[in-house]
């Protein structure tokens, strides 16, 4: 937000100064002028319709994390049956089930990091890749077929 | 002070308010559509980790080789009933999607009473619908706390969940 305050008060480009002093003063009363009521205008605009644009926010926003959860749904899915029925002989199995249980939470995987600032996901999510391999190791090992 | 009279200059202090309103509005309604998008995320992710969390199983499931053809029959119906579900977030869709979830709970709780039974052979103690269920809404950020069998309980995970969503 800092940056677009600048832009609307910080600009000067469109007002010359002149040598002559009254014309200095001048463009200085106007920059006054524009900063007042440029800003004004400002904090009016930014909290104009409140709720205009959220609905459509939240439709672009859905589908991905829709798919998001969707994927992470199957991989804990595997993972809690694999872990219920083998875990015992199979240590490694076991913590891993345990480590996708704490990496795998909508907390860390929908950390605004990981997205870019329009929170998009143009490479995909990385978190979510590592465990979908991670699976398919281990749905080889005991012959889950994905469907 | 040279020429600038009464009018133009309320003119000016009109242009200029209407160049900062413009601005501010702009910067609104970008600050709206993000905010919504992440709770779109959100959302949309809550909503479908327990889909995929009983397809997962189906998966698992069937690696057993049960040799049922109600278990079989039952997974079918599952993996039909969730390919029909679309991820938009339509109204209609959306009003679809929760009387698909109750018939797949129940579906889904009917295979696992088959399991069960396998495993109570095997003296084991059984995974049930609620285990499934809370997995789910830990990942979903939805409850917090989470007890499936000892070594889940361990302080480490419980700070883990106490993140605030």
């Amino acid at each position: 937000m800092d940056n677009s305050m600048d832009d609307v008060w910080g600009s000067d480009s469109d007002i010359e100064i002149r040598k002559d002093d009254e014309e200095q003063l001048r463009s200085y009363d106007l920059r006054k002028l524009r900063e007042i009521h440029a800003k004004r205008g400002y904090l009016d605009g930014i909290v104009s319709s409140k709720e205009t644009n959220l609905q459509q926010g939240f439709n672009a926003g859905f589908p991905t994390g829709a798919q998001l959860g969707f994927q992470v749904g199957k991989i804990i899915g595997v993972l809690q049956g694999l872990k219920y029925k083998y875990g015992d002989e199979d240590e490694e199995l076991k913590r891993d089930y345990e480590l996708a249980k704490r990496e795998l939470l909508i907390s860390a995987l929908l950390s605004k990091s990981i997205f870019t600032e329009s929170f998009d996901l143009p490479n995909g999510h990385a978190a979510v890749d590592k465990w979908t391999d991670i699976v398919d190791k281990y749905s080889n090992k005991y012959n889950v077929i994905k469907n | 002070m040279s020429a600038m009279d009464f009018d133009e200059l309320l003119n000016l202090e009109e242009q200029y308010y209407q160049e900062g309103f413009k601005e501010g509005q702009e910067q609104n309604l970008e600050n709206n559509f993000l905010e919504g998008k992440q709770f779109g995320l959100q959302v949309g992710f809550q909503r479908f980790v327990l889909l995929g969390h009983m397809l997962g199983l189906c998966d698992f499931l069937e690696s057993l080789n049960m040799a049922s053809t109600n278990l079989t029959k039952n997974i079918a119906t599952i993996r039909e009933l969730i390919e029909g579900i679309d991820m938009s977030n339509d109204e209609e869709e959306v009003e679809n999607l929760e009387k698909t979830i109750v018939k797949l709970k129940n579906k889904f709780r009917t295979i696992l009473l088959l399991f069960q039974r396998q495993m109570k052979q095997a003296k084991k103690k059984p995974l049930t619908f609620d285990d499934i269920e809370d997995l789910s809404r830990v990942i979903g950020g939805e409850i917090k706390g989470f007890v499936e069998d000892e070594e889940t309980t361990d302080a480490k995970t419980a700070q883990d969940q106490a993140q605030d969503w």
